[in-house]
């Protein structure tokens, strides 16, 4: 036993060989984070513990979300958190609110096609995106042209000091498609919230403010439950209902039948099926929704971030857009490296240089959690584009290509779930999707 | 990294020592179904080599097996104790729990290494100590002992707090009123924390222990079942050092119930769905008859080695959980531990609440 010790590195390679240890990829790292995944106790009972149902009320919620009750334009007469809060001073607003960019039914509460000015005019809010882009220069650009905005996901913690590097740090993210979002187990493309109170508060804080200042005794938690009430009410197709309540009748043949609720039509659809359920479901594992199931068993609030399951699929380090993660210093005009104290599991402060996306690892401080993502839904996906969390796919062939890539194949989750798919699997896929 | 190097190398071999289940090929799932066999008593590599929590089996029947790491998890205002050579660099415990809804059981095995033979605890009040009406806790202790403490770190079991409505003083909560709250009061809501624990133990010469026992499935229960748990909480005393919006900014201070009867105890599965975290205080020895061994005021407050299991990885050594992060619903949540895990380690109250700004007064 003792000499076991005494092994080199070089004989750890190959004695793990059968975990797949890449050459280029840090022993020490992969093994860490292959502990960090396995650490989970997670549920897969199709349960959604973290739903807000019926302690929001849906058309209250749309108004708050910047709706007229028809839904049929932005009004941001109701909707609006500004005023004189006694933590963060007098609060205004750049005019935003939910629907700003969470745009109505026809772009499934996202974005509309790009450039965004084609559509929007430029004096409309969401080209305001101050004073959470930093005044990054790239702004208006990555806003228009990529449908990406800067996000500082923990620039309202106030038990850091303002220049902590997790207080700065910031990516580039499209606005999150709100389809079906209530089967989904951590909310915002790195799953970073919970529920929808805390989705809706983060949102609130991140866009709609002049200050870092946090500002909680303006948001009354029933505006934010209304919030998330709207936000869980867009099922599609409608019988995913069924997915919500165990008593319903066919909530066990949507469980048991994944594919329940798909039409498909041709063989080729067919053909998709069983591809995709060979190659995408290790990760798009919701029974008729194809996001991901896995969650812990509880209450999401009894455990800290994160509540579902994020994986790191290569998007990131790809970084296809060349997105610029540094600092813009408004003064000298020069962008400033951060650099993230993230903690690996065996206690060591790695002094992360962030140079693309971070994904999770920037709100749980976890070094195993970098470039991590949630699993989207995909019903509708042919509607949705474009795709991933910096929208860097442009069409669906292009995201389905994306898994046949190096850069998906090295990634750390597809080192454990390799695709190599032939061309008549890539059409066939293809076919089944747009049949979602 | 020659540690990592063991864990990598090892975990395979280990995972041929299953006997029910093919060996693995892969780490997790070799050191996964090590934990088929039953818990040994014997310090083994598995102790020193866990680094994260490992789950297997389901809410009925299953094994938890994992790190507990110097202060990891302390209380708002606990006093976390190092040894008086300030060498932390020993210090480590795991805990196996194996549970069996048809047996009934849920069995505790917490083993330790590096522990102080003797623990000791001086504190000055005012600087490290505060006085406190409700956690009424020694502030200071000889010749001491180790307890084990079970804690269901859920936020959301609530329970109203009542306040004098002239002075904005905490008079108690809805537990220390059971036939209603004082004239002249009213209720704020406020999470609350189930705990439970073990029974005192004393290391070896060498600073190793052991300690196991065995509690019922259907209930949570102290080791001996004389007590189930009693309910702990950080709550503002004077209301008017609290600021509803931003409550990390206000006063938070201890608070405990007594202990509740036996047979009130929340079900395992129900323990598993609250958030399970674990947490050694060093603590008096007396032998409290009246209270069946255990501590009368439920916990000491000097918090030592422990861990949270119900976060992905748990905590790392070296970082400690901020209870302020999760009231405040911020993160990151992790913060390196301020009196340090290696050599040169020392005493600190940690993240102390005691007095806060007037806010009632317009003192922002």
């Amino acid at each position: 036993m003792r000499k076991l010790f005494s092994y080199s590195v070089a004989a750890l390679a190959v004695s793990t060989a059968a975990v797949a240890v890449r050459a280029d990829t840090p022993i020490a790292d992969f093994i860490l984070r292959q502990v960090y995944n396995a650490s989970v106790r997670y549920s897969t009972t199709v349960e959604f513990p973290q739903r807000i149902g019926a302690r929001g009320d849906v058309a209250r919620g749309r108004r708050v979300f910047g709706f007229n009750d028809a839904e049929t334009a932005i009004d941001n007469s109701g909707g609006l958190f500004e005023g004189q809060s006694q933590v963060g001073g007098t609060i205004t607003s750049n005019g935003k609110v939910c629907a700003t960019c969470h745009r109505s039914e026809a772009f499934q509460y996202g974005m509309p096609p790009l450039p965004l000015s084609a559509t929007i005019p430029l004096n409309d809010p969401v080209f305001n995106t101050a004073p959470e882009d930093g005044a990054d220069p790239n702004a208006f650009f990555n806003a228009d042209t990529l449908g990406l905005f800067a996000y500082r996901p923990n620039r309202f913690n106030p038990l850091r000091p303002a220049d902590d590097p997790f207080r700065q740090v910031f990516f580039w993210r499209k606005t999150q498609r709100l389809l079906n979002v209530v089967f989904t187990f951590g909310l915002l493309n790195d799953g970073r919230f919970r529920e929808m109170v805390e989705q809706a508060r983060g949102a609130v804080f991140t866009h709609t403010q002049n200050g870092d200042d946090r500002f909680d005794d303006l948001v009354a938690v029933q505006r934010l439950l209304d919030i998330g009430a709207f936000q869980e009410s867009h099922i599609d197709p409608p019988e995913l209902s069924a997915l919500l309540d165990p008593a319903d009748p066919n909530y066990a043949t949507l469980v048991n039948d994944p594919f329940h609720t798909v039409n498909l039509t041709t063989n080729q659809q067919r053909l998709g099926e069983t591809v995709f359920a060979y190659n995408c479901m290790s990760c798009h594992n919701m029974p008729n929704v194809f996001s991901n199931v896995d969650h812990w068993n509880g209450p999401p609030l009894n455990f800290p971030p994160l509540y579902g399951h994020t994986f790191d699929i290569g998007i990131s380090q790809r970084n296809r857009f060349n997105l610029d993660v540094r600092k813009f210093d408004t003064a000298t005009g020069t962008r400033v490296p951060i650099v993230l104290p993230l903690v690996t599991q065996d206690g060591r402060t790695v002094q992360y240089t962030v140079a693309d996306d971070v994904g999770a690892a920037g709100s749980t401080g976890r070094f195993e959690d970098l470039h991590k993502f949630k699993v989207p839904q995909l019903r509708r996906v042919s509607q949705m584009a474009p795709y991933f969390h910096d929208g860097s796919a442009t069409t669906l062939e292009e995201a389905v290509d994306y898994f046949n890539t190096a850069w998906y194949n090295d990634s750390a989750e597809g080192q454990l779930h390799p695709i190599h798919l032939s061309q008549p699997e890539r059409n066939a896929v293809l076919a089944f999707l747009r049949a979602l | 990294m020659r540690r990592i190097a063991a864990l990598a190398v090892l975990l395979p071999t280990l995972g041929c020592q299953a006997q029910h289940e093919p060996a693995s090929s892969d780490p997790t799932s070799a050191i996964a179904e090590s934990l088929s066999l039953p818990p040994s008593r014997v310090w083994t590599i598995l102790d020193d080599l866990v680094l994260a929590p490992f789950w297997v089996g389901n809410s009925d029947h299953g094994t938890l097996f994992g790190p507990l790491w110097r202060s990891a998890l302390p209380g708002i205002e606990d006093f976390v104790y190092a040894p008086p050579d300030g060498d932390c660099r020993a210090l480590k415990g795991t805990i196996r729990v194996d549970w069996d809804k048809a047996s009934n059981t849920v069995h505790f095995l917490s083993k330790w290494r590096g522990l102080p033979l003797r623990p000791s605890v001086h504190r000055t009040s005012g600087v490290d100590f505060f006085p406190n009406a409700f956690h009424g806790a020694p502030k200071d202790f000889d010749d001491g002992s180790y307890r084990l403490w079970v804690v269901l770190s859920s936020p959301t079991n609530k329970a109203n707090f009542w306040y004098d409505a002239r002075t904005l003083q905490l008079q108690g909560s809805d537990f220390n009123f059971p036939s209603g709250p004082p004239a002249g009061t009213f209720p704020v809501p406020l999470p609350i924390f189930a705990i439970t624990g073990s029974q005192a133990f004393k290391p070896q010469q060498d600073g190793s222990a052991v300690h196991e026992w065995t509690i019922t499935y259907d209930h949570l229960q102290a080791e001996g079942g004389f007590f189930s748990f009693a309910y702990t909480s950080y709550t503002p005393q004077d209301l008017c050092e609290s600021r509803a919006a931003q409550p990390s900014t206000g006063q938070l201070r201890p608070y405990v119930t007594s202990w509740f009867p036996p047979g009130q105890g929340p079900s395992w599965d129900t323990v598993l769905r609250s958030g399970l975290a674990f947490d050694l205080n060093a603590e008096e020895t007396n032998a409290f008859p009246q209270t069946g061994g255990n501590l009368p005021y439920v916990f000491s407050g000097v918090a030592f080695i422990g861990n949270l299991m119900a976060t992905q990885g748990g905590i790392p050594r070296g970082s400690k959980i901020s209870i302020p992060s999760s009231i405040q619903n911020v993160v990151p949540a992790f913060f390196p531990v301020p009196g340090g895990v290696d050599l040169g380690c020392h005493t600190f109250v940690n993240d102390p609440h005691v007095t806060a700004p007037r806010f009632c007064e317009g003192a922002h």
